[in-house]
């Protein structure tokens, strides 16, 4: 009995020793490729009659949210521009963008965008931080010049270069 | 790498399992050698043949314990990191409450036990130091486990056990998020000391947000293996080894679970682990021959 008794703690502690060692800590390899930037371009609204989709310089001065700015130069041309998603727990965010009708045009045009989205955190660890995965985007012109704006892509990634088009 | 090492694991045990088994059986094949030679020479007709003895589905006693394995984990291998707020150079922070709590019947001779397990874990991880962003994650619940162990060695053993088994587990939590941080185009910003005309003031403009989900469950399957040992009177030491297979998580809407209670983390669907119970036996029935 004793002799028993010894072999089975022998294999106990064995096991319960590799048990130990063998024990995987919390490490952090993790990437993500979800994106929080909703990547807009601006199309004149012949492209989208005639679905060649070639983008065209749009003229804005600034796009502000709620309490800040995402972007800000005068009379500045752009056909690309990341919009960050509301950081916080709110499902939904509005951009409104001042732009001109031209580099020349003193006339300025207030244009508002509306977009929600479904949003869904994960926690990776302490060292890794959290996640959110932006899906299910989905757009509303409102007090607007706008011709019209489309859904591209509905989930948000890094690799995207295009979620929304804007038709002016 | 990290399934090698659980098949390279589990290898290791069912070799020691075996060896010990057979060890055992082979000094029973010795004795029924000998038997079976002087059998020989006797006609068949006188040949007696001995019927398999039927065993009773009676309880032969209950055994109660708790595992230590959690609470050596959190406070000794891993040890908890509370939150301390005259340190704020630590990045991160997690505290880990786990406790379990298995009783066992043990029926038909030492034969079979069925095995109720419950279980309580409290996890929270904190990532506070940096200066613009962070977060917290609670996660609270329990779980109940059932199982029946089929002891392969109970003709050795009176009371003691080496065991394979299954268990149904499910367990039920709610977990919390709040993240906070800044973004300068939603017009949230770092915090920054502001000098007044007879003071200066920290404004902090950070977001925060709160995520809370409750109501949320989770179940799984496990192959158990393990062992019983009588130690001294009625207490037994023993481990059981489990291979956990996880179905899907209810209840999950904005925020996923980082951790099942009595699971673990949910970044495999599959995981290995063990527990070490000390425990008591309260003796029903003992008739063995």
């Amino acid at each position: 009995m004793t002799k028993n008794l010894c072999i089975k703690s022998f294999f106990f502690l064995l096991l319960g020793t590799i048990f130990f060692m063998l024990s995987s800590c919390e490490d952090c390899t993790f990437t993500s490729k979800n994106s929080t930037l909703i990547k807009v371009r601006f199309y004149p609204e012949a492209e989208r009659i005639n679905r060649r989709f070639r983008k065209a310089s749009f003229t804005i001065d600034s796009v502000r949210t709620e309490r800040g700015t995402v972007f800000r130069r005068r009379g500045a041309n752009i056909d690309t521009l990341s919009l960050p998603i509301n950081p916080t727990d709110r499902d939904n965010a509005y951009y409104v963008f001042f732009r001109r009708l031209n580099v020349t045009s003193t006339e300025q045009i207030i244009d508002t965008l509306q977009v929600s989205y479904n949003r869904q955190f994960s926690v990776i660890s302490p060292n890794c931080g959290y996640d959110q995965k932006i899906d299910n985007l989905q757009i509303m012109l409102n007090k607007t010049t706008l011709k019209t704006a489309t859904v591209f892509k509905d989930n948000l990634s890094v690799t995207d270069t295009l979620n929304i088009r804007i038709f002016f | 790498m990290i399934m090698y090492k659980h098949i390279g694991l589990l290898c290791i045990f069912c070799l020691c399992a075996f060896w010990q088994n057979s060890h055992a059986q082979n000094n029973r094949v010795s004795e029924i050698n000998v038997s079976r030679d002087s059998l020989k020479n006797i006609p068949d007709s006188l040949k007696i043949k001995k019927p398999k003895k039927p065993f009773k589905f009676t309880i032969d006693g209950v055994r109660a314990g708790f595992d230590i394995v959690y609470p050596i984990f959190d406070n000794f291998v891993f040890p908890n990191n509370p939150f301390n707020p005259n340190d704020p150079l630590t990045k991160t922070y997690r505290v880990k409450q786990r406790y379990e709590a298995s009783i066992d019947v043990g029926f038909a001779q030492n034969r079979f036990f069925a095995v109720f397990d419950y279980g309580y874990s409290k996890i929270e991880r904190y990532r506070l130091g940096l200066p613009f962003t962070g977060f917290s994650y609670k996660n609270i619940g329990s779980y109940l486990r059932i199982g029946v162990d089929y002891n392969f060695m109970h003709n050795n053993f009176k009371d003691e056990a080496m065991f394979v088994g299954f268990r149904y587990a499910q367990a039920g939590f709610r977990h919390d998020f709040q993240y906070f941080g800044a973004s300068e185009a939603w017009g949230f910003r770092p915090p920054r000391l502001v000098t007044l005309p007879d003071t200066a003031i920290i404004v902090d403009d950070r977001f925060i947000g709160n995520i809370s989900e409750s109501g949320l469950s989770a179940s799984w399957v496990e192959l158990v293996l393990g062992l019983k040992v009588n130690v001294w009177k009625q207490f037994f030491m023993g481990y059981t080894a489990r291979i956990m297979i996880r179905s899907g998580i209810k209840g999950e809407d904005r925020l996923l679970a980082n951790e099942l209670p009595g699971f673990g983390s949910t970044n495999r669907t599959a995981r290995v682990f063990f527990n070490y119970y000390l425990a008591y036996r309260l003796a029903f029935k003992r008739k063995y021959k």
